[in-house]
């Protein structure tokens, strides 16, 4: 019975302006890329199936929407999540530096219920290009000091590793989940739509 | 590339609820949009906060507009500066010594309370829902129904009978009134035609009740009166049956209460609209200082300076922060922050409670909400009760009694009494002296967002009369992203995209648009 039940994860991906967070999620759930930098107009989530552990689950990846470009995503954004992106361009260094404090934002805002396990995936984005400026090396030992965040280095233009990222955010963002449903002690949320399910409706006969 | 967009459509300043819904309005046709607040949260006076960040906002005076950024003038344009009113008054915070929640302590939960400065309900068929559902921003956010609704009857706090399974539930009245109960609810949903009810239109409901309703016992004159049409001594017929028929029509659409709340407290709901706005193409700067406005001879304001730079735009909303026009005989509510021992652990901590306190001697008409940690607004085994009512002498004078009457003080943790000013009663949302600038309401004492959404559509119609006020927005998976390979599309382009698609309706969201089409089913 729990093994149909429809799984649906929210993951939120963070880094600085132009590291390529819509290019990234484009390629994963549209297997598209683009070069032209847009500030994200119209993206707001996407939605992809995934097998994990022959389960189906949902993925819900929300983008920023280009509110991280001046500081000024609300902390809205951060509710609920199971698994935060955390991502970088390797060719710059400004944006790696920023990791911490995405990383930082992320604990504070959302405040998960265990801040120390909650889990992060680091991506390090454009290793097609030729100027790299952060090696594996220091990258991964960023990640290790930070609890043992797993870490990728993908290209969203080539195509590249991505889908192996998104796999390992699918399956740490489920054990996420896991973990939260039994603590979830208030689970009778209402989501708004036209046509609320019958069952709560007032049309059952009086008699 | 991350410069702020130096000409935009609509510049608009503050977060707030009826600002934000213009913002997100004008970004969903295409408007260029860049959206500031000089503070580094969203909601202005709808804001919820965080213990440790309302303790500070309360205590913290306005900050001036500093001369820094000011400017006497600018290819011509005359220089206005903007001049924040103090938002609060008369704070009086009290702690209790005796409480296991210490200061300390609550400050160390700090971040599990979202305290709401301007808490409200919604109508399951109010504006807001309604809006939030046509407009498909409903999904940013989660909604809990209020479960109990009570009003205060003499000494004692009683439980209105308001569904249909309420009033055969209820012990607080008898058959015969449940019988004339039913009868009215059901009269009251075609009031229109019911001759009992038409020529008392224009007169006071309150008359109309004492009057003319013989058939309802006192005890029913009172539910009706204040708790399900939520009259005032000068409420008309008209208007309170119309308010009791939206109650009436509430019950059931979600479940067995008329009103929804959102988790994590109401300053959820700006950024709902700031969020569609962006994801429409709005720059969000918030904590971000304006020291005014140029405008030209004819008093057309046409650039926002902020920071000394200048922001040229068609259009600038406002809300009381950057009132340049000193707008002073504002009316005021009374408020209070109640931090509550929770009473008992199975007391509904999840959902909701509706207190009206109908006006006493000496003593306006009083709204309280209760909420536990279910809602995500207190920590485990705390709730947060809050009182609202028009200003008379102070907040503490005003509703000191009555929280003290409701919560012993054994069970009171924290309280805070503070006044807000109220905008809500000024008659139109243009400020007087400025063409081009529009100043949007404070939240106000009503329960719902009514008359918020009704201004801010109001104001977007002003700007654009030809264009349609927030239709729906496509869900993801209806967008397709466009990949004409290696063509890159002019940033005018994308927008007339979104313009044009705004134009189709609900019925087939965006075909032909070049940015994002409509897809019928998944692919």
């Amino acid at each position: 019975m729990s093994n149909r039940k429809k799984v649906l994860l929210k993951v939120i991906v963070l880094g600085d302006s132009g590291v390529g967070k819509t290019c990234l999620m484009n390629q994963f759930v549209s297997k598209k890329f683009t070069n032209q930098y847009k500030a994200t107009i119209g993206a707001d989530f996407q939605t992809k199936e995934v097998m994990v552990d022959n389960k189906l689950i949902t993925l819900q990846i929300w983008d920023t929407a280009g509110q991280e470009r001046f500081q000024s995503l609300g902390v809205g954004f951060y509710r609920g999540a199971d698994c935060c992106v955390l991502v970088y361009d390797v060719t710059s260094p400004t944006t790696f530096k920023s990791l911490e404090s995405w990383r930082d934002e992320f604990l504070i805002q959302s405040s998960p219920k265990d801040p120390e396990n909650f889990p992060f995936v680091v991506i390090g984005n454009k290793i097609d290009l030729e100027n790299r400026s952060i090696t594996t090396k220091r990258a991964q030992s960023w990640c290790q000091s930070k609890n043992n965040i797993p870490y990728f280095e993908v290209s969203a233009k080539e195509a590249l590793h991505v889908d192996e990222a998104f796999a390992t955010v699918a399956r740490n963002a489920q054990a996420q989940e896991n973990e939260v449903e039994l603590y979830n002690e208030f689970p009778d949320q209402i989501k708004l739509s036209p046509l609320p399910t019958s069952s709560s409706r007032q049309d059952n006969c009086g008699c | 590339m991350d410069d702020l967009p130096r000409e935009v459509d609509v510049i608009v300043l503050g977060t707030g609820v009826p600002e934000s819904i213009v913002a997100a309005a004008c970004a969903r046709v295409g408007k260029s949009v860049l959206h500031f607040d000089h503070r580094s949260h969203y909601g202005s006076m709808f804001a919820s906060f965080n213990f440790h960040d309302l303790t500070e906002i309360l205590q913290t005076p306005p900050k001036p507009s500093d001369g820094d950024g000011a400017a006497t003038s600018e290819d011509g344009l005359r220089f206005i500066q903007s001049r924040a009113s103090p938002v609060f008054s008369n704070v009086e915070i009290e702690v209790n010594e005796h409480s296991e929640w210490s200061l300390e302590k609550l400050e160390q939960n700090s971040r599990k309370f979202n305290l709401d400065l301007a808490p409200k309900l919604l109508f399951a068929r109010g504006k807001m829902v309604e809006l939030l559902i046509s407009s498909n921003i409903a999904k940013y956010a989660e909604f809990k129904l209020t479960s109990k609704i009570l009003t205060l009857k003499g000494d004692d706090i009683v439980q209105v009978p308001c569904s249909r399974a309420d009033v055969f539930a209820t012990d607080s009245v008898n058959v015969v009134e449940k019988r004339a109960l039913m009868r009215f609810i059901t009269n009251v949903l075609d009031y229109e035609n019911q001759p009992l009810f038409t020529e008392w239109l224009d007169k006071p409901f309150e008359d109309f009740i004492k009057l003319k309703a013989l058939f309802l016992t006192e005890n029913l004159q009172h539910f009706i009166l204040h708790s399900i049409a939520m009259a005032t001594p000068s409420t008309t017929t008209g208007s309170a049956l119309e308010d009791a028929r939206k109650f009436i029509r509430s019950l059931g659409r979600y479940g067995n209460s008329p009103f929804l709340s959102p988790i994590y407290g109401c300053g959820e709901l700006a950024q709902c609209f700031c969020r569609l706005c962006a994801v429409f193409g709005g720059v969000y700067h918030l904590d971000r200082q304006v020291e005014g406005y140029f405008v030209d001879e004819d008093n057309r304001v046409r650039a926002v300076r902020s920071r000394g730079e200048t922001f040229r735009a068609s259009h600038v909303v406002i809300n009381q922060d950057f009132d340049p026009s000193h707008t002073s005989n504002n009316e005021h509510i009374s408020r209070a922050i109640v931090i509550l021992h929770q009473e008992s652990p199975i007391e509904e901590p999840g959902a909701g409670t509706l207190l009206r306190v109908p006006p006493g001697n000496d003593r306006p008409a009083v709204t309280v909400i209760e909420q536990g940690a279910g809602m995500m607004i207190c920590p485990k085994n705390l709730m947060v009760a809050h009182f609202i009512c028009r200003k008379v002498i102070s907040a503490r004078e005003d509703l000191k009694a009555l929280v003290e009457k409701i919560y012993p003080s054994s069970k009171r943790v924290w309280v805070a009494y503070f006044n807000m000013i109220d905008t809500t009663m000024r008659s139109k949302p243009t400020t007087d002296d400025f063409a081009g600038l529009y100043l949007m309401s404070t939240p106000g004492l009503q329960l719902d967002y009514d008359i918020h959404i009704e201004q801010a559509e109001e104001v977007f119609r002003k700007m654009y009369p030809d264009e349609e006020f927030l239709p729906r927005a496509p869900d993801p998976d209806e967008i397709i992203l466009d990949f004409e390979d290696g063509v890159p599309q002019q940033p005018a382009a994308e927008h007339q995209g979104i313009a044009q698609e705004s134009g189709d309706g609900s019925e087939s969201d965006g075909s032909g648009n070049p940015v994002a089409e409509a897809e019928q089913g998944p692919a």
